[in-house]
């Protein structure tokens, strides 16, 4: 097994011509500030211990 | 100061114009006069609509020379964050780049519902850029300011809304909540709010931000208002796919039933740290006077808080990339660069973070089987000064801008309805808000709890003697 591990640069520089986007000088700093504030959260989340039944909810009816 | 010229609520508006005290008119021109004077200073309105506002006053006026039945809400000047359409103009949605779509060929269907009521609109609210936003700033229009201190925030991304209804421009206005645009600024600004079930009003023709979790609600200086306008705008819609098959729920009738009966409770855990003690001596305040001792928790509210983060940025980047990629340097520079970096998450976080909605909807429901309303900060402090970027909590340095709204997003991820409600202390010129919040679909006992807050004086929202 590969440990995840999170390179905002690799991300940028690998994503942005796929998603057809420029990420400018002056955006790259805010834009992997932000990158790592979801790694973080995505620690996080991927932490719950979760049933592989349990429905995802993209429409949501509370 | 003619009667019509005061601030009086929606609700006694209605009254004046249906006894013929005042006309519909009236009304209008001191609204308008309102914002004439006050706009300027303070940043709410971005459109002001008065031609139509006048004709629909003049129109309610005639049906009352005529005899005929008036709506609840008659004469009631109110206004929408301008991500509502408008019929004859752009829904600019607080952006640059919509500025360019043509006019929008019909108003939102909660504009309809109000106008059908007999409140009239007077024009478009500021907004932070594409709602992606909790401090009120706009880099394109400017900020809408707090009105009880005009160096400080609104909170967003609904701020032309808090700082119209705080300053007492309009009685009654709409805006959108998706992680927390109705009760950030409801709480810094010191007005109600109310966030309704996610599904339970319309939310046709509005401009989207995160369809998993877009709501819109009224915000207002008395709950009598807000429960009228949320009765106004009930019903099925077509047009809204996200709409839920429930029944309409009014919840005017029920509004003075008190709170003899109910499980109350504070919620603790995440809801108690990271955050002022202005925010906790609130909730505080509110529970004591409700008499509520308990205390619960939300299992994993920090996950549910980080999961909704998560769908927010893919959801919004998803809605956004085309824009990104042909209109970068348009948007204002704090929201494009979130939003590239939300076009750049792996999938599998998204599904995951979806999945764990579903679990955490499940937990709170068997909560929700023990109480019947908890409580919550809504901001972790008061409102922070314009282009404040960071701030401190529990010795940590945060960002202002995604942090406003940390207890908010949890609620919301969830779509659980919620009146936030202004608390005062003795000596603070800055209020701060508490989330009454309940299970899904229970939008009259936030508001009979928030009535009933009211009712005692615990917590109110003055118009702000700072102009």
């Amino acid at each position: 097994m590969t440990e995840p591990t999170f390179n905002a640069d690799a991300i940028i520089d690998a994503l942005a011509p796929l998603l057809g986007l420029v990420v400018g000088a002056a955006s790259r700093d805010a834009v992997k500030t932000h990158l790592d504030i979801a790694a973080r959260y995505a620690a996080l989340m991927e932490e719950a211990d979760l049933s592989d039944h349990e429905e995802p909810a993209p429409v949501f009816t509370p | 100061m003619t009667f019509a010229s005061e601030d009086l609520p929606a609700a006694e508006i209605a009254a004046a114009v249906k006894s013929g005290e005042a006309s519909a008119r009236e009304f209008v021109n001191a609204a308008l006069a309102r914002i004439e004077a006050r706009n300027s200073a303070l940043g709410a309105f971005t459109d002001v609509t008065a031609t139509r506002a006048l004709a629909k006053a003049d129109a309610i006026d005639s049906a009352r020379a005529k005899g005929e039945a008036l709506g609840p809400l008659a004469g009631a000047p109110f206004a929408a964050k301008n991500l509502f359409d408008i019929a004859g103009l752009p829904t600019r949605a607080g952006s640059k780049i919509n500025r360019d779509l043509p006019p929008a060929g019909a108003d939102a269907t909660l504009v309809q519902r109000l106008e059908a009521a007999g409140a009239i609109l007077v024009g478009g609210l500021n907004m932070g850029e594409y709602a992606y936003d909790f401090t009120g700033e706009n880099a394109h229009d400017g900020p809408s300011r707090n009105p009880h201190d005009v160096n400080h925030m609104s909170g967003g991304s609904s701020g032309g809304s808090g700082t119209a209804i705080a300053s007492g421009m309009v009685p009654l206005a709409l805006g959108s909540d998706t992680n927390g645009s109705i009760r950030v600024p409801s709480s810094l600004c010191g007005i109600f709010g109310l966030k309704p079930t996610y599904g339970r009003l319309s939310r046709a023709r509005t401009f989207p931000f995160v369809a998993s979790f877009d709501h819109l609600g009224p915000f207002a200086r008395s709950v009598r208002d807000l429960a009228l306008a949320y009765d106004a705008m009930l019903g099925p819609d077509a047009d809204d796919p996200a709409l839920a098959d429930v029944a309409p729920n009014p919840v005017s009738a029920s509004l003075e039933q008190g709170v003899g009966g109910l499980r109350i409770a504070a919620l603790g855990g995440y809801f108690a740290r990271t955050g002022e003690p202005a925010a906790f001596e609130a909730v505080a305040r509110v529970a004591r006077a409700l008499g509520a001792a308990r205390v619960v928790d939300l299992p994993q509210a920090e996950r549910a808080r980080a999961s909704g983060y998560l769908i927010t940025m893919a959801e919004g980047a998803a809605l956004h990339l085309d824009r990104l990629r042909t209109r970068a340097a348009d948007f204002d520079p704090d929201v494009r660069d979130r939003l590239i970096a939300g076009a750049m998450l792996p999938a599998a976080w998204i599904v995951k973070a979806q999945k764990f909605r579903s679990w955490f909807r499940h937990q709170v429901a068997e909560v929700f089987k023990g109480v019947d309303i908890v409580l919550a900060p809504a901001t972790p402090c008061r409102a922070p000064l314009l282009g404040q970027r960071t701030m401190m909590l529990d010795g940590q340095e945060m960002l202002v801008r995604p942090n406003l709204g940390l207890f908010t997003q949890p609620i919301s991820f969830i779509g659980l309805p919620v009146a936030t409600v202004p608390v005062w202390t003795d000596g603070e010129k800055l209020p701060i808000g508490v989330q009454i919040i309940a299970a899904p679909w229970r939008e009259d006992l936030v508001l009979r709890v928030a009535r009933a807050l009211e009712a005692q004086g615990i917590v109110s929202a003055p118009i702000a003697k700072a102009r």
